[in-house]
């Protein structure tokens, strides 16, 4: 298989070619048939509805096949076949888990590569949060990861996906979510470090009345390239979207976003929401916002909206007002209007780290 | 309960459906090879140069693939199409001179009569070539010129040279190198410098020949501070057959000019509407685009404004229909290449029947465009769920001193709104009515009266069953 050819993140629907964004192609290598092991740990406990992918089981090939759509198929056959780490999760039926389960993954100069392939079955009215955390800066290290979500009826179902991978990190991650009625699914993604980050998310809300609610931030500097390509895709009944992403660039920068909101003929009474953010902060960043909207049926309320570059000027002026230069009133904007993400974070420490992170980034900023 | 939709009527065709006898004069082989290329450039008297830029833009026709995204252009086969047809009748200044049937149907049109009421000069054009042309004797003097492009090419000569097809180059697409190789007809206006064109010019193209394509060519040059009202109008009968309209329009905006540029598509639905147009804007120039897209089989039309000089503005308002049997993919694309330049898009859509709308559209914002400002707001309203409404908007922006907003709805008829208007005392049937009227309300404002009028039969509502 060769690398430089992989299609990844095709686009729903395809449009002018000068535009660039009818797909992406990786700079660095996906190492195909060249995968080492992992072997930190992951879990922070130990329980019993925790099991290695291997142990998938076969009765749930039928909900695989639902959780579709990726990154590319290459990379999520990659995450099938070679992978190096993953697991089963399974939230009974009715249980809400008082804690979220979490998953911590390292990549260090023993660890550089890490492929995982994750399946959580949220079972009929569960309620549960898990937090899949990517950090460590070895060189060149190279993640491509899968996860599937599927939430039976009733079931509330929260990943947080987090990203702080080093500077010369690729990240592949593909996410694929299906909602049975009644079914919640709630995403949040922090998107921060990596040299080039290439995510997708597909979230199918096949019930009547499932909803779904997600919250995304990314912040690019120096070289960093963010790639995403997410869908929302309408199916059931008065079914629930909204999809909030808030990014700030600078330096030299790049990012181009997808958001698809799909309304299959039929979601009758349905309603989508889309909304992107982007505070631009150098002269030579470069963004790239494709919002889409797709209808197969009248009955349905669709909207969706982009800003970009400009903040809110009533805000700035009250900051600067209270005495806050320009550039640290807008400071002030961003990390606010990153918070609406962080806040769903479980763990008050991991949300202070990350906005110390972001303080941090941001402080070169003149 | 079943809720039962609001019927809105097709647009009443039968005017534009009225077929003449086919009766060319001259008429070129179905397809495409360098000897139909050699024929029609002759039959045309072309110089050298332009036979010379035919056989290249052929060559480029030919190795350029179809667009590997839209509408399905299948059902093309180029074997069928016949790219050039002479109708009977010589250009002329003189209405009188005109063939009687094709002067009976620019009649039924409304042509002449727009010419005498509210217009500044009119070419009207069937087929391939251009049968009448005519603009005001004040406006000759102060060195305007509006003529149709085969005299262009034979008294202008320096200037058509300096300007065809530079600003939409046949490499473009495969659907411009076509044109280069084919074109035939069209407009050309040149308004002086400081020279404002109160009233507009109107230029109309009929294609009456089955299994034809129509190929004009309008190139328009509005030089430093004048100003100038453009409108184009298209129709033609529908046939069993594929009839291809490919043409193209290259509008200059220099320094401090205005121009409008208004266009009501109205194509029978055996069209293919591939059509390219592209306005070069200076500093502190405007162009205005005002489009609306009723008529063919499949539509891809995405006027570009390339906002060249600094303070340059663009201005997009654009309204598309479609019915069954419609796929109408348009939209806008504005490229801010110069500082402190905007542009505003405002597009309404309807779809109904099984129509499907596309809106497909780009902002790009240069390195160098700091202070870019650019609003783009696109509503839909579908009237049933056979149909589609597509909403595919793309923002690329190279530097952070920009304000750019991008907002898109797709919904149908609010039932709270026409609740909201029955409870004051007016039928559902009217609240409906009203609720479509003032959707396309934006658009209809910005039409030449006439046009607005035609637009308004649009939402001719009648209404079956009661709310659901």
């Amino acid at each position: 298989m060769t690398n430089t050819n992989t299609v990844l993140n095709p686009i729903p629907m395809r449009t002018w070619r000068w535009l660039g964004v009818n797909e992406t192609k990786l700079t660095g290598e996906i190492p195909f048939g060249k995968i080492g092991n992992y072997n930190k740990k992951v879990l922070q406990d130990d329980r019993a509805a925790i099991a290695p992918i291997a142990q998938l089981p076969k009765e749930l090939a039928a909900y695989a096949a639902k959780t579709d759509a990726v990154v590319s198929e290459e990379t999520s056959r990659l995450a099938e076949t070679e992978n190096n780490s993953g697991y089963y999760i399974e939230i009974a039926a009715g249980e809400k888990l008082a804690a979220p389960i979490e998953l911590k993954y390292e990549l260090d100069q023993e660890n550089p590569t890490l492929v995982d392939r994750h399946f959580i079955a949220a079972r009929k009215g569960s309620e549960s949060t898990i937090l899949i955390s990517y950090t460590g800066d070895a060189p060149k290290a190279f993640h491509n990861g899968l996860t599937r979500v599927y939430a039976e009826a009733g079931a509330i179902v929260h990943l947080i996906k987090l990203q702080l991978l080093g500077d010369t990190a690729v990240h592949i991650d593909a996410v694929s979510t299906y909602a049975e009625k009644d079914a919640k699914i709630e995403f949040t993604t922090i998107e921060l470090g990596a040299a080039e980050s290439i995510t997708s998310l597909k979230t199918n809300l096949a019930g009547d009345q499932s909803t779904a609610d997600i919250q995304s931030i990314y912040f690019g500097d120096g070289q960093r390239k963010i790639d995403m390509n997410y869908v929302l895709r309408h199916e059931g009944k008065q079914t629930d979207g909204s999809m909030q992403v808030h990014g700030a660039l600078l330096d030299h920068s790049s990012k181009t976003f997808r958001g698809t909101l799909d309304f299959i003929k039929g979601t009758k009474g349905s309603v989508g929401r889309e909304a992107e953010e982007i505070v631009l902060l150098s002269p030579s960043v470069r963004n790239r916002s494709v919002p889409l909207m797709l209808a197969g049926e009248d009955d349905v309320d669709g909207h969706h909206a982009v800003s970009v570059g400009k903040m809110n000027e009533e805000k700035l002026f009250y900051l600067m007002s209270r005495g806050l230069s320009l550039r640290d009133a807008e400071k002030l904007v961003i990390e606010a209007s990153f918070q609406p993400a962080l806040d769903r974070l479980p763990d008050a420490g991991i949300k202070e780290q990350i906005s110390e992170y972001i303080r941090r980034r941001l402080a070169h900023v003149e | 309960m079943e809720k039962k939709k609001t019927f809105v009527e097709d647009i009443e065709r039968s005017l534009y459906d009225i077929k003449n006898e086919d009766r060319p004069i001259y008429k070129t082989d179905q397809g495409l090879t360098e000897e139909i290329i050699r024929n029609i450039s002759r039959e045309k008297n072309d110089p050298e140069w332009m036979l010379d830029f035919r056989l290249k833009s052929l060559d480029v026709y030919c190795r350029t693939a179809l667009p590997s995204w839209g509408p399905s252009l299948e059902e093309l086969d180029m074997n069928q199409i016949v790219t050039y047809v002479k109708p009977d009748a010589k250009m002329t200044g003189n209405w009188k001179d005109v063939p009687e049937d094709i002067k009976d149907t620019f009649d039924r049109l409304g042509i002449p009569e727009a010419e005498k009421e509210s217009l500044a000069g009119v070419g009207a054009q069937y087929d391939s070539e251009v049968v009448y042309h005519s603009v005001k004797q004040e406006l000759v003097e102060q060195g305007v010129i509006y003529t149709d492009m085969e005299s262009a090419l034979r008294e202008h000569e320096d200037i058509v040279k300096e300007y065809f097809m530079k600003l939409v180059p046949p490499r473009d697409h495969k659907f411009t190198a076509l044109h280069g190789a084919v074109w035939s007809g069209g407009s050309f206006v040149y308004v002086p410098e400081g020279v404002h064109v109160d009233i507009p010019l109107q230029s109309y193209f009929r294609l009456n020949s089955p299994g034809a394509g129509q190929f004009e060519h309008t190139l328009i040059i509005v030089e430093k501070n004048a100003s100038l009202h453009f409108i184009e109008g298209c129709s033609a009968p529908k046939y069993n057959v594929t009839n291809l309209h490919a043409g193209c329009v290259e509008l200059y905006v220099k320094e401090g000019a205005r121009l409008r540029y208004s266009t009501i598509e109205n194509w029978s639905r055996n069209m293919l509407n591939l059509n390219t147009k592209r306005a070069l804007v200076e500093k502190d120039g405007l162009i205005e685009w005002v489009s609306g897209s009723f008529g063919s089989h499949i539509s891809m039309l995405y006027p570009c404004s390339i906002l060249h000089g600094e303070r340059a503005k663009a201005e997009f308002t654009g309204v598309t229909f479609a019915s069954k049997g419609q796929t109408l993919d348009t939209g806008a694309a504005v490229i801010h290449a110069a500082p402190h330049t905007s542009s505003n898009i405002s597009t309404r859509s309807i779809s109904k029947d099984g129509g499907i709308v596309v809106y497909r559209g780009a902002i790009k914002v240069t390195e160098n465009a700091h202070h870019a400002k650019s609003s783009v707001n696109c509503e839909s309203l579908m009237l049933d769920d056979r149909s589609r409404s597509d909403t595919l908007p793309v923002m690329d922006i190279a530097n952070d001193e920009v304000d750019i907003g991008h907002e898109a709805k797709i919904g149908r008829i609010s039932d709270e709104a026409v609740f909201y208007l029955m409870s004051r005392g007016i039928s559902e049937d009217e609240a409906k009515a009203m609720i479509v009227r003032g959707f396309v309300e934006p658009i209809a404002k910005e039409l030449p009266l006439e046009y607005a009028v035609e637009m308004n039969n649009l939402v001719n509502i009648e209404l079956e069953g009661v709310m659901g």
